[in-house]
């Protein structure tokens, strides 16, 4: 064949042959058999993996909102919690230690004087009717 | 099923898949799988790439639904996503492209087209041999059916552009073909017995 038939265009009839040609070797090559359920299943994990992580969030979330609406609560708890339960034993020796600087009696006498001014108080905030 | 049938099935279906999520992506898998599995491989030159790069962009569809069902035309859409997911693995990957066999290839063999089958493997061959850029046209313009407008929305060209890559690739196929017809032409024919044969003029 010579180069000038080479270099020719093709006249209508052979390109709608070639396009027809063509055309039926459309379906010659085929997915393999494992490319669908890996697909769906990447699919799914890539899903679940998103689902976690809303949820995560929004129980942080959550978490923040709790946290920030018990700041004001548990001031005011702290404030009552002199009155509902007893002083930590650090509290104590700490009130001791600066009663003793204040009024310079013994660590002892100290002790002594902050047990009983707390019986005192409990003994009030139980029998809040009684008269002293 | 014409191109705008098949086109308002995608689009049917990328509507199931913002409704219902990953659940629905297996009726888009089926319905459209083939046909990106084969343009994707006219580009990756391999049939494993080819599949990775469809997975990608299925799970990927999967992943945000809403975008896919809101594309104006949501095949092209997918055919635009495989193609460029295709191309980036190639570059990627960096496979040696010349390659123009086709033995990573899975194909089907039907009975009732074995006689076919060679045309079809040199079909497949000589779309290898033809550079990306026009086996791509080739693949759309009539495996896909679309037009040179469309074709150049999906490849981001211009239709001239599209149409004057699908020519040069029309021609080069030609060539291809027909030289290998010759050659099957004369390796069938029957070799001439090597005897004296008596003049019969």
């Amino acid at each position: 064949m010579s180069s000038k038939e080479n270099s020719r265009p093709l006249s209508p009839k052979e390109v709608s042959e070639l396009e027809d040609t063509i055309f039926a070797a459309r379906n010659y090559a085929i997915p393999s058999e494992d490319l669908r359920p890996r697909t769906i299943e990447q699919a799914q994990e890539s899903d679940s993996i998103k689902d976690n992580a809303r949820r995560l969030g929004l129980w942080a979330v959550l978490g923040m909102i709790l946290w920030s609406a018990s700041l004001p609560a548990s001031q005011w708890i702290d404030s009552w919690r002199t009155e509902l339960i007893a002083p930590f034993p650090s509290e104590i020796h700490q009130d001791a230690d600066r009663m003793v600087v204040r009024r310079g009696i013994s660590p002892h006498w100290a002790l002594v004087e902050i047990f009983s001014h707390l019986r005192g108080r409990n003994s009030r905030s139980s029998k809040p009717n009684q008269a002293e | 099923m014409s191109s705008n049938g098949f086109s308002e099935k995608v689009r049917t279906c990328s509507h199931h898949l913002s409704e219902h999520g990953v659940p629905a992506l297996s009726q888009l898998f089926d319905l459209t799988s083939h046909r990106l599995v084969r343009l994707a491989v006219t580009i990756t030159r391999n049939q494993h790439d080819a599949e990775d790069a469809v997975q990608s962009v299925l799970v990927r569809v999967a992943d945000a639904p809403g975008k896919f069902a809101c594309a104006n035309e949501p095949w092209r859409y997918l055919l635009r996503a495989v193609r460029n997911e295709a191309l980036l693995i190639l570059r990627r990957r960096k496979r040696i492209v010349g390659n123009s066999e086709i033995i990573d290839l899975l194909t089907q063999h039907r009975i009732d087209e074995v006689e076919q089958e060679e045309t079809h493997r040199e079909i497949w061959t000589a779309l290898r041999k033809l550079p990306v850029d026009q086996s791509e046209v080739i693949v759309l313009k009539v495996w896909e059916e679309l037009t040179f407008s469309e074709i150049g929305e999906v490849l981001e060209i211009s239709s001239s552009t599209a149409a004057s890559r699908y020519r040069y690739a029309l021609e080069k196929l030609a060539k291809h073909l027909g030289s290998h017809q010759r050659r099957t032409t004369l390796a069938s024919k029957p070799r001439r017995a090597y005897r004296e044969v008596p003049n019969e003029q």
